[in-house]
Parts: C-alpha cells; sequence; structure tokens
C-alpha cells in the first residue's frame, strides 16, 4: 500500500516528457557551449604564458601533470598487466594458442586502439576529474579566485590553462605506459603460458601497428585528458554559495566526463575509420 | 584620487559620497564588516554600483575589459583580514605569485626581493607553510610583504588592524606608515567597523558610512 501511495505521488508530481527532453537538451546545449568558450580561454591563455614567460602558469601546469600522471600510475600499472594477460589469454584460448599473429593484430585493435585510451581515461575521470572540481569549488567558496584577480591573475587563465594541458599531457603519458606494460605483459604470459613463440606475436603486432594506429590512441588520450579537465574546471567554477555545491560539483565532473568520453571514443574511431 | 559619488550598493545601507585625495591616509568606518568588503570590491571592480560613480584617479573599474581590469589591480595593493591567500599553495609561494606570474623578473631577482620585503615586515616564520598554519598577524604581515612586492599606488586594508593585540596592531600601522610616508603620491585607505582600531594611524580623513565626516 505504502508503495502503492509513493509511486502514485511520484507520478502525479513528475514532470512531462516534453518538459524533461526540454530541459536535459537546454543543458547539454549550455555544457557544450561553457566547454567551447572554455577551450577558446585555454587557448588564449597558452599564447599568453608562452608570450610572457609566466613561471607561476607554468608551475601548476607541473604540478598538474605530476599529481594526474604519477599518482594515477600505480593504478595505470596493475589495470595494464590485468588487460595484457587477460586479452592473450582470451585470444589464446579461442585460437588454441595457435595463431600468433592474429593475437598480436587483435591486441593492437582492441588494446592500443580502444581500451588503453579509454581504461587510462577512466582513472584519469574517477582520480583527477572530480579532484579538480572540488579543488575549483573550494576556491570558488573561499573566495579565493577573487584574491588571485585582485592580483591581476587572470584567475581563468592561471586555473583552466595549466589544468586542462595538465591533465591532457598526463593522460597521453599514461596512455603510452598502458599500452607498453600490456604488451609486455601479453608477450609475457602467452610466451610462459602457451609457449607461443613471442616473434609470432611480435609479427602480428608489427604487421598492424601502423602510424595511423597510434596517432588514433595518443589523439584520443590527449582529447580526453583535455575534456575531463575542462569539465572539472567547468564543474567547480558552478560552486555557488553553499558548501553543499561542491561533492554535487565532482559527482557531475564524473558523469559528464563519462558520457562525454564514451560518444569522442565513437567519433575518434569512425574519423580515423571514414 | 578616490571618488565615491553618490554610491548605492548591495550591501550599504548608505549613501556613499566622499572623497580621498591623492596621498592621503583615510579611515573608513563602516556599520558592519560586510560594508568594508563591498566598498573594497567596488574599488577593484568586483561590484558595479546600482547608482553613482567610483572612481580611482579617474578610472571606473567597474567599465574596464577583463585585461585592463588585471593592470589596474596591479596598481592596488589590498591587505584583507585573513590575508587573502591561495590555501594550497605555501607562503613563499604566496608571496611571489604576482611577480612570478608577471614573468618580468629573472628567479634571483624574485627570490631577493620576497626576502627583502619579508625583512621588511618582520616576518621570521617558516616561508613552507601552508597559510592555514600562520597567525592572523603572520597572515597579515605576508600579505603587507606581497602588497610591497608591486609597490602599489592604493592601498586598502580591509580590518587589517583588528582582531590584534596592541603590539601587533602599533607594528602594523607601523609599517602602514612608514610604506605611506615613503611618498610618490600614495594613497592609504582604511576600511574598519571599529573606529577604535585607526587610533594608530594619524589618518588625514575619517568617513563614516552613517555620514560623519572627520578631518
Amino acid at each position: 500500500m505504502v508503495i502503492n501511495r509513493i509511486y502514485l505521488i511520484d507520478r502525479s508530481e513528475s514532470e512531462p516528457m516534453v518538459s524533461y527532453l526540454g530541459r536535459s537538451a537546454l543543458a547539454a546545449y549550455i555544457t557544450i557551449a561553457d566547454l567551447i568558450a572554455l577551450f577558446t580561454t585555454v587557448f588564449r591563455g597558452l599564447i599568453d604564458t608562452i608570450v610572457h614567460g609566466r613561471r607561476s602558469v607554468v608551475q601548476v601546469c607541473m604540478r598538474q601533470v605530476f599529481f594526474t600522471g604519477n599518482e594515477a600510475f600505480k593504478v595505470v600499472f596493475v589495470i595494464s598487466i590485468a588487460v595484457g594477460i587477460a586479452i592473450i589469454s582470451q585470444m589464446s584460448n579461442v585460437t588454441d594458442a595457435g595463431r600468433g599473429s592474429l593475437i598480436g593484430k587483435v591486441f593492437v585493435w582492441v588494446v592500443i586502439r580502444e581500451i588503453a585510451p579509454l581504461i587510462t581515461a577512466l582513472v584519469v575521470i574517477a582520480r583527477s576529474g572530480s579532484a579538480i572540481a572540488i579543488e575549483l569549488g573550494q576556491m570558488k567558496l573561499k573566495g579565493e579566485i577573487e584574491y588571485l584577480e585582485t592580483l591581476g591573475i587572470q584567475g581563468e587563465q592561471y586555473l583552466l590553462m595549466p589544468r586542462v594541458l595538465g591533465v591532457g599531457v598526463a593522460l597521453f603519458i599514461l596512455n603510452v605506459y598502458f599500452n607498453l606494460i600490456a604488451v609486455s605483459s601479453g608477450l609475457l604470459v602467452s610466451w610462459l603460458g602457451w609457449q607461443i613463440p613471442l616473434s609470432h606475436i611480435k609479427q602480428g603486432i608489427i604487421s598492424v601497428l601502423t602510424l595511423r594506429e597510434l596517432l588514433i590512441s595518443s589523439s584520443k588520450s590527449l582529447l580526453f585528458g583535455f575534456v575531463i579537465a575542462a569539465l572539472g574546471c567547468n564543474a567547480g567554477l558552478r560552486v555557488g554559495d553553499s558548501i553543499t555545491q561542491i561533492p554535487q560539483a565532482g559527482t557531475k565532473s564524473v558523469i559528464h566526463s563519462l558520457v562525454i568520453v564514451f560518444i569522442l571514443d565513437v567519433l575518434v574511431s569512425f574519423t580515423f575509420i571514414f | 584620487m578616490v571618488l565615491f559619488s553618490e554610491v548605492v550598493s548591495d550591501g550599504v545601507d548608505s549613501i556613499l559620497d566622499f572623497s580621498i585625495q591623492k596621498g592621503s591616509a583615510a579611515g573608513i568606518v563602516t556599520s558592519r564588516e560586510v560594508e568594508s568588503e563591498v566598498i573594497a570590491r567596488l574599488l577593484l571592480g568586483f561590484l558595479a554600483p546600482l547608482e553613482g560613480t567610483v572612481s580611482v584617479n579617474g578610472i571606473q573599474p567597474y567599465l574596464l575589459n577583463d585585461k585592463d581590469l588585471s593592470e589596474f589591480r596591479k596598481k592596488i595593493g589590498v591587505i584583507y583580514s585573513d590575508g587573502g591567500f591561495i590555501s594550497n599553495l605555501n607562503v613563499w609561494d604566496n608571496l611571489t605569485l604576482q611577480l612570478s606570474y608577471d614573468g618580468s623578473l629573472k628567479k634571483a631577482e624574485i627570490v631577493e626581493r620576497g626576502m627583502k620585503s619579508l625583512e621588511t615586515v618582520g616576518y621570521k616564520g617558516s616561508l613552507y607553510v601552508l597559510p592555514s598554519r600562520l597567525s592572523i598577524f603572520e597572515r597579515r604581515q605576508i600579505a603587507f610583504a606581497r602588497a610591497l612586492l608591486m609597490q602599489p599606488i592604493l592601498m586598502i586594508y580591509q580590518s587589517t588592524l583588528e582582531g590584534l593585540s596592541r603590539s601587533e596592531q602599533s607594528q602594523l600601522s607601523s609599517l602602514a606608515l612608514a610604506y605611506h610616508r615613503q611618498g610618490g603620491g600614495r594613497t592609504s585607505l582604511f576600511l574598519t567597523s571599529y573606529q577604535d582600531s585607526l587610533k594608530g594611524i594619524q589618518a588625514d580623513l575619517i568617513y563614516n558610512t552613517g555620514g560623519a565626516i572627520q578631518s
């Protein structure tokens, strides 16, 4: 009875579908417009930093690369070994350990092109995207962005540009590490566990590992990094006067990043296919 | 010259109408702390008045674009009551942030100027702690040292002399007066909601936001 009542109340108070869709579309449009504006600011900030040699901005950027890249490395290390072993094990079973070159090809198509940029992005979304949103949200709430601007420092330039570039670079490096570790661990396990000659797998990898494949993987990781940081910044800077908006900003940054990263992954893959 | 001409703004109960001549030291006594904050924000261009005009040396800050506003703010030193620091930067990084962002000085010059400035304000604590570990007095010392680095033409002291012991208050007042008297048409503006805290600064003018002016 109680459940029914709650269900009825919820139904009667829920907004019409058209209104819900319209509101969601508007929210998505605002987020995308904010992202474009943010990237424009980042680009202008980059030029200004280079022209004026702004050391403090470079410092923030390096710090961001360190925090995002170095501290996520342990997690990426473990996951990349596990992924390398899992893919090799599955492929070895499917091919009955007989076709080393096919295993190598699948490795490039699946791990290097798809899984590595996606998993490293997921790790960074969970660690750095939410952290950026919370940090900036707290700074905004405590008035620190205004303190920066009082010093004649353009808050957007000092806070956004180094974070967006820093996360992009860090994700690119993490992606390289992921690929190297996953391939190495996969090769080792296939050789030790299934006695597949390393030369066969190597041959398969080399035959399909072109500059194009590396470009797909690298451009995805860079793009994901820029977007994750930009969404984190955007969520953080939208915090108003209430402390409860800070954790909400963290959550929002994670959700938006997840959705957009998966959509971008498909778009980039399609762009390179056609 | 700092001019508030029939200014109406959110957060201020009365109409603000006063002018402070270039090179003078003035105290503005507000009825509550939020009024001090609003006056500082109006001067820095974070707020535009609902009515009236605010100008500093003929410039209306709220009409400037982002770039010009940044340049304008570099000429104003603000000593906030809590120091006005970035909480995840240590004392040294906070102190030299403006210089290092500006990019016009070499690292060695920044170090030299930073150390000299700390010596002037008499700060003897660690340079590598976060601002949250500092006392109120130390925060204001560092904020003063940071402002000194840019040699501003207008200094705004926002409740800077409140909540301190007598000796700390007199130390900061002496520093403020010494900087003010170095000449060059420096203007000092002490915003406070406790008129007693202005005793040590020998203000040329004390304006009460309620309307009374003492010269």
